[in-house]
């Protein structure tokens, strides 16, 4: 399996991290994201793409509210313009699965503004 | 100075009169063209390793400052000993490692500091002794691992106390013992261990977050420790990102020890609410069960005023004994995550009759052959009613009978159809009505019939057949609306307006015609352009008569921004006349001309010579 992630935001980088080593199947990967905040994230919005095999048009399309004022379904809801912000997921990838999934992932605040840009692709062998 | 100050001195910008920002300058020191007259400066991300007090020492207007993530380590005496006008200080993401106990002394008017992420270990090297008019103080992030030092935070005015994400594991009476009544404290996210018995004792807050604290102990430890604290607001919620964790019953049995108007239990598992588990609260008005993974619910709370329920199980709204909320006025269910639906059937919330806001919006709710007047039977005294993003429903011929007090409709998203040409006829409170992408159908001349008080009227997205807005299909219907002052017919499919369309509308403010196919501009079809707003955006004019501009009032405004409007001859008059009338156009830098795009309408206007 492999892996590659760049940020599309002109003024935000990301980093990322999988632990252990993405080539291991079947059994749970912590995924690590962090950025730093250009503005505040009292609210947060999400737009994920999801395209298989080089297609043009996405297999599946997420948009998810993150962070709302009387909801903040996380804890890094309401951090501040400065801060780092980690994500951290655990995931388990199938031992069929093959071919190659590029997504695309945006988010937004609550005035609008683009706290996070980053097109990602893996491919599995 | 280096190439990189001098680039950044030129792009160092002023933003309003003595407002500066010059964030992400590379900047290693204040640059000399900065006035001393500054009161705001953002000067966040740029790299300032230690702060003297000549740093600042010629900003002596400072009202707010900004040096998020500056790279700051060492903070010396009397930073700001010019600045005593300072109320605002960010200090956010520096690696401090040393502050100086004077280091703040001349900010007596301070009222905001900052020190999220900002390496901070100890209260006590906090130099807090001078701010005696310190309102908020946001410590998150750091790594303080006791509330050794609190006792100094005796600040008279101070409001606000943010010790987020810390390592707090023991809180103890003494470190309490300073704190002023009607605080707001937030301990979300620190791994508790413990609280000393009877270290909230007496002592009053506005609010308590206590939220993501249980990754250590049993949310019994947090409560027992809270005995006999009063408190506004307490919040015991987790986050998506927390550990899971399971509530027993038996874990909030001290929860009657606490006085509290508002508890927020967001994305808690319950593993057996008894119908007493609550009673001994007597004075909670509010309850937050957001996403408490609950498919039933079956408590009593007889103060209770304010409800949440929303992303969570439920199958059945009958499910919710409702009749334990007599008192209720607030009840919202939005959301609901049961993938086959949320029924909601014949009386199940008839013994709501306090109810004044209902929230069923997003729940894919199922009501029958027909709705809402069995359903929403009882709800006598309901002001606001959202339905919208719902599966399709069977309007009753009068389905909101049950409700004549309804001030506020939400149906946006919402299809229904009609057994009755006129299903709000009773609705004669009626204020605000949403019934964008309904696919309502307008030629109904009824359908608005009994709507004498609509200030309100939201018909995004709903097409309108053959596309004209006709002077006998609205007429009739404005005639029922005559209060009418904001009217929303965007994205309708609109390509022509007959005259006098909307001249019935004598309180009309504002008109939103915007993603249509209009070719013209009509402002015609209005009764006065003296004071309204129009908005025409995004739509295909192409030429502008100044007749239809010239009128607009003082007050009024008109947004014509995303039309191929044509610069050329054509549109002289127009343009000569928004040169002399900018202020009423609404999005001039987004109103270009097609041929010569991007240009905006406003650069053609400063280059009018050229062109004409």
């Amino acid at each position: 399996m492999e892996a590659y992630y760049r940020s599309c935001d002109p003024l935000q980088d990301i980093s990322f991290t999988a632990s252990p080593c993405l080539n291991i199947r079947d059994e749970n990967i912590n995924l690590k994201l962090s950025l730093m905040l250009r503005q505040s994230i009292d609210e947060l919005y999400a737009s994920i793409d999801f395209f298989l095999n080089q297609q043009p048009n996405p297999v599946a399309h997420i948009d998810e509210s993150l962070c709302l004022p009387d909801f903040p379904g996380f804890s890094f809801c309401g951090r501040k313009k400065g801060e780092v912000v980690t994500i951290e997921r655990s995931v388990r990838i199938s031992k069929v699965a093959t071919g190659r999934i590029d997504i695309h992932i945006v988010m937004f605040n609550q005035n609008g503004f683009q706290i996070l840009c980053t097109n990602a692709t893996v491919i599995l062998k | 100075m280096n190439n990189i100050t001098l680039l950044a001195e030129i792009i160092v910008n002023v933003k309003n009169g003595d407002d500066w920002c010059c964030s992400d300058c590379f900047l290693r020191s204040v640059p000399d063209k900065l006035p001393s007259s500054v009161r705001t400066l953002d000067f966040s991300f740029n790299y300032l390793s230690s702060l003297y007090n000549t740093t600042f020492h010629r900003l002596n207007e400072l009202v707010s400052l900004d040096l998020t993530r500056c790279g700051i380590a060492f903070i010396y005496d009397d930073i700001f000993q010019n600045q005593q006008k300072l109320e605002h200080l960010i200090l956010t993401g520096n690696p401090i490692v040393f502050i100086a106990d004077t280091a703040f002394s001349a900010l007596i008017n301070l009222k905001y500091l900052s020190m999220v992420q900002a390496s901070v270990n100890k209260l006590t090297d906090i130099p807090i002794a001078n701010l005696n008019n310190l309102e908020i103080l946001d410590l998150s992030g750091n790594d303080i691992q006791s509330l050794k030092g609190l006792d100094n935070f005796y600040q008279e005015r101070l409001k606000k106390l943010r010790l987020d994400k810390n390592s707090i594991e023991k809180i103890e009476r003494d470190d309490l013992r300073a704190l002023k009544d009607g605080m707001d404290i937030s301990f979300k996210g620190n791994d508790i261990v413990s609280i000393e018995a009877g270290a909230f004792e007496a002592l009053k807050f506005h609010s308590l977050d206590f939220s993501d604290c249980f990754n250590k102990v049993d949310i019994s430890v947090i409560l027992t420790g809270l005995r006999g604290v009063t408190t506004n607001i307490l919040k015991l919620g987790v986050y998506k990102d927390s550990p899971k964790t399971f509530i027993q019953s038996l874990s909030l049995q001290n929860l009657s020890d606490v006085t509290v108007q508002e508890i927020n239990f967001q994305l808690q598992h319950f593993k057996d609410l008894k119908t007493t588990t609550f009673e001994g609260l007597t004075n909670l008005e509010r309850l937050d069960f957001t996403r408490t993974h609950m498919s039933f619910l079956n408590i009593h709370i007889s103060s209770l005023i304010h409800l949440v329920l929303n992303e969570n199980n439920f199958e059945d709204i009958c499910n919710i004994s409702m009749a334990n909320f007599s008192d209720l006025t607030h009840l919202s269910i939005r959301g609901n995550l049961w993938s086959k639906g949320l029924t909601l059937q014949k009386s199940c919330l008839a013994s709501l009759s306090l109810l004044e806001r209902l929230d069923l919006s997003h729940s894919n709710l199922k009501t029958g052959a027909s709705c809402c007047a069995n359903q929403l039977s009882g709800l006598s005294n309901l002001k606001h009613l959202n339905l919208s993003y719902n599966f399709a429903m069977q309007w009753d011929p009068l389905p909101f009978n049950a409700t004549p007090q309804l001030r506020l409709l939400d149906c946006s998203h919402l299809y229904f159809t009609l057994n009755s040409s006129a299903p709000f006829q009773n609705l004669l409170l009626l204020e605000t009505l949403n019934l964008s992408y309904t696919s309502v159908d307008l030629s109904n001349l009824h359908l608005f019939e009994g709507l004498k008080k609509l200030r309100l009227l939201n018909l995004k997205g709903n097409i309108i057949q053959g596309g004209t807005v006709t002077e006998t299909t609205f007429s009739a219907h404005f005639l029922n609306t005559p209060l009418l002052q904001n009217l929303i017919l965007s994205a309708c499919g609109i390509t022509s307006i007959e005259k006098k369309a909307f001249q019935v509308l004598s309180q009309l403010v504002y008109a939103d015609l915007s993603e249509n196919e209009l070719l013209l501009l009509t402002t015609s079809a209005f009764f006065s352009l003296k004071q309204i707003h129009l908005n025409f955006a995004r739509n295909t004019i192409v030429t502008v008569e100044v007749r239809d501009v010239e009128d607009l009032g003082e007050n009024s405004s008109i947004d014509l921004s995303h039309n191929p409007l044509a610069c050329n001859c054509t549109n002289i008059q127009f343009i000569n006349w928004v040169k002399a009338n900018g202020r009423k156009m609404k999005h001039l830098e987004e109103t270009v001309c097609a041929a010569t795009k991007p240009k905006s309408i406003d650069y053609i206007i400063s280059n009018t010579a050229t062109h004409f």
